[in-house]
């Protein structure tokens, strides 16, 4: 036999004395007597791997010819490269046909799990290496801190051998991970094999649910979509919230359905659960500029975190802030490639980000056309709070435009969402729908019901937006000084969030009103 | 020509009387003919998931339950199962056969743990089981996206649909790949709108082959309660007591046969004719 070879890997010798131990293992089941030769060398192969030939090969057909049924035999140049790894017996040098002189071959016995190194040999010298390993170690004990030690040398230059007497010399407990020459799936290989040896898992649950994913132990997920709609209202509105700051990505998904599952029972271990979502979030910048930091404060933040940003999701966080400050150009640069990305993922097109970011450039035509597919699609994937919440985004959008026809359907499917998000977003929505009728008094019970619970949160741009629909009620009953305030309100949220975009909207609308125009 | 010359996996000459089927099909075929005043009594139906609590009013009995763990020696095994649900999405599945199969017999095999997420090798240990059971259908509302699974997950489905054990599984909730749904040998389940749990449509653009009721279902859910959910997850199980039903009244027909049967008698299909 001859181990097939696709590309040179370092280990081919060693895989095929393991699949010849395998194969031999299975004769006896399979019925059938084998005998197995294994060479090495270089040989030439064909189309597919069909064809291969080279003394290589005959040597290992003489070999199997050779050997006994149910015998494995290695000839010396295979020994040499897995010596260490393999038992194997010698064998007197045999006479095979074909080479003029005896071939030596071993009987290869077994394959060990895990290949031994020789450390028989006296280690000399390298004190100054074994120094610099001691002092990282002490200085890691010292100050409890991550110290990286990295070992670079030709082939058998004796890398291990020095881990291996570094180590001796310190005493400390030992867990290893290899990176893999080949294979799919290998990227976390080395740690996954570190946390098995470790078994542990971090306090944090975040880290320790993404761990468990690395170990295989959240492979599988059972394909509930979305919130269960009777349970999202007994996770706390700000879970939410921190849910979709983090961009209603998969693994923030599953916290939360993790924190559902904890709710009735550990409330206390859901909680921390939504808060080690929302905290990852957060690092990662404010995104879409609705809670508390100023939107320049949150870019900078994520130019130190992410300098170089290549994710569909990072590029769009950037692209919001740079569009709330005023900076369209640059958010048009980032949002192209983020679509760009997502077309070459052949993932959905995140429109409400698409919507949000033309609707701080003030184009709520286009926000309310890509507003729509948004809702769409959410409805379509079965995510329900997510629909009723951008649903009556979409509603503001179409009312900025005049059309209230299309905004209250989408207020009444907001309205049926428990979400805390839905409860003030239906209510705007619906309050410019009565004003437009000249329903005023409902108008304006339900616009300032809509500030007042969205004043309880920290999200200053959703304050804002609530204010301007309360000015917008106002006015439409011509309490023009009302509606001023109202708007000047709006305005110091924005300001307070460097919502610039928003800002040069309302302003000019401010102005309008103060000089008595009609809505 | 000698039987010694005929290809391997091929039929002899005296042999097609030995392959004639146990019943005919009609030359149309209705949902009546289909399934009509079927119960699901006899059916085998495997719930490979959270678990079952069994005693739920919409659930009731069942007749076995086992659970899949990693042993000392990280090796899966199988044991009793005592525990019941682990995180409420067995029960949910359970619930919608059983209200569309009332006599079907339910099975439970409990590969999925806290937070409806599960191991990889526990998953392929579970349904290894549930085809050796002989299960007439496994309900698999779940998936894995990770591609180290798909070549033995692809094995177990094609060994199933060799031995007549329906596997139907669920498409993923985002569009994103992931597996055993998209396996030919199974049978796809995404979800339609309509309030009608019989209600299938056939999709002529697969990889979903079919769509089943699985937006705002009301749901069995822990401690007899029940909620409203959606997710592909809810459609999987309406069609899997569908195949309760045909399969307690035609339990010769094969995967293949089942399948056409389902194409044949969905809304899209069975209308237009």
């Amino acid at each position: 036999m001859h181990r097939k070879v696709v590309t040179v890997q370092e280990d081919d010798a060693l895989r095929a004395c393991r699949t010849a131990v395998e194969k031999r293992e299975a004769f006896p089941e399979l019925g059938v007597e084998g005998r197995i030769g294994v060479d090495t060398g270089e040989v030439v192969t064909g189309t597919e791997e069909r064809l291969a030939t080279g003394d290589a090969v005959n040597v290992a057909a003489r070999l199997q010819q050779a050997a006994e049924p149910g015998e494995v035999l290695i000839g010396e140049a295979t020994l040499d490269l897995v010596r260490g790894a393999v038992e194997a017996e010698a064998l007197g040098p045999l006479g095979l046909k074909g080479k003029s002189t005896p071939v030596a071959a071993f009987r290869l016995e077994s394959v060990r799990e895990t290949p031994e190194r020789s450390q028989e040999s006296p280690f000399i010298g390298r004190d100054r290496e074994l120094s610099l390993v001691g002092e990282a170690w002490a200085r890691a004990q010292g100050e409890l801190r991550c110290e990286l030690v990295t070992i670079v040398g030709e082939p058998v230059v004796g890398k291990s051998r020095l881990v291996a007497e570094g180590l001796s010399r310190i005493d400390p407990k030992t867990v290893g991970g290899r990176c893999l020459p080949y294979g799919e799936g290998i990227t976390y290989w080395p740690v996954v094999e570190v946390l098995k040896q470790l078994d542990t898992l971090p306090s944090d649950p975040g880290a320790a649910a993404a761990i468990r994913s690395l170990l295989d132990e959240q492979a599988v997920d059972a394909l509930i979509g979305g919130l269960p709609s009777s349970l999202s209202g007994r996770v706390s509105s700000s879970d939410l919230r921190r849910r979709r700051r983090a961009g209603g990505s998969l693994p923030v998904d599953r916290d939360v359905d993790l924190a559902i599952t904890f709710h009735n029972d550990e409330p206390e271990r859901a909680a921390a659960i939504c808060d080690a979502a929302g905290d990852r979030a957060l690092a990662g910048g404010d995104e879409r500029g609705e809670g508390p930091r100023p939107a320049d404060e949150a870019l900078r933040t994520l130019d130190e975190l992410l300098p170089d940003p290549s994710e569909p999701l990072d590029l769009l966080k950037r692209a919001c802030l740079l569009a709330m400050l005023g900076r369209f150009e640059e958010a048009s640069t980032f949002s192209g490639r983020a679509a760009e990305r997502l077309r070459e993922l052949g993932a959905s097109r995140f429109d409400v980000w698409f919507a949000e970011l033309t609707a701080l450039a003030g184009d709520y035509e286009e926000a309310a056309r890509e507003g729509r597919l948004a809702v769409d699609d959410f409805a379509r994937r079965g995510h329900r709070v997510f629909q009723g919440y951008y649903a009556a985004k979409l509603g503001r959008w179409l009312c900025a435009l005049g059309r209230f026809d299309e905004a209250e359907p989408l207020a009444a499917l907001s309205r049926t969402v428990e979400s805390q998000e839905a409860e003030w977003s239906w209510r705007q929505v619906q309050a410019r729908v009565h004003a437009h009728r000249g329903e005023q008094l409902e108008a304006q019970r339900l616009a300032r019901e809509a500030v007042a619970i969205v004043e309880r949160t920290d999200q200053l741009t959703l304050q804002g937006d609530a204010l301007c629909d309360l000015a917008e009620v106002l006015a439409a009953a011509d309490h023009s000084d009302e509606a001023a305030e109202a708007l000047e309100q709006a305005l110091e949220r924005y300001e307070r969030k460097k919502n610039l975009a928003m800002v040069a909207q309302v302003r000019p609308r401010l102005a309008e009103i103060r000089a008595g125009a009609p809505s | 020509m000698s039987e010694h010359d005929l290809p391997a996996w091929s039929l002899p000459a005296d042999a097609a009387s030995k392959i004639a089927l146990e019943s005919s099909w009609p030359a149309a075929i209705t949902r009546d003919w289909a399934y009509g005043d079927s119960t699901g009594a006899g059916a085998r139906v495997c719930i490979l998931d959270s678990g079952v609590e069994f005693g739920h009013p919409l659930v009731g009995e069942a007749q076995s339950a086992v659970v899949v763990t990693a042993g000392e020696d990280g090796e899966p095994r199988i044991e009793q199962d005592t525990e019941g649900d682990v995180c409420r999405h067995g029960t949910a599945c359970a619930g919608i056969v059983r209200a569309l199969a009332p006599e079907a017999e339910i099975h439970s095999v409990r590969v999925l743990g806290p937070g409806y997420t599960g191991s990889g090798k526990i998953l392929l240990a579970g349904l290894s089981h549930a085809i050796e059971q002989g299960f007439d259908i496994v309900n698999m509302s779940l998936s894995t996206t990770k591609k180290d699974h798909a070549a033995v997950l692809h094995e177990l489905a094609d060994a199933a649909y060799f031995r007549r054990v329906v596997l139907v599984a669920s498409a993923h909730n985002m569009p994103v790949e992931s597996y055993p749904w998209r396996f030919s040998s199974v049978i796809s389940v995404g979800s339609h709108m309509e309030e009608d749990p019989m209600t299938l449509y056939y999709n002529p653009s697969p990889p979903v082959e079919f769509f089943a009721r699985g937006v705002e279902v009301d749901v069995a859910w822990l401690g007899g309660e029940t909620i409203r959910c959606t997710g592909n997850s809810f459609a999987t199980p309406h069609v899997a007591g569908i195949c309760a039903l045909v399969r307690s009244k035609h339990p010769e027909l094969t995967p293949f046969e089942l399948k056409s049967l389902l194409h044949l008698t969905s809304r899209n299909v069975a209308d237009r004719r």
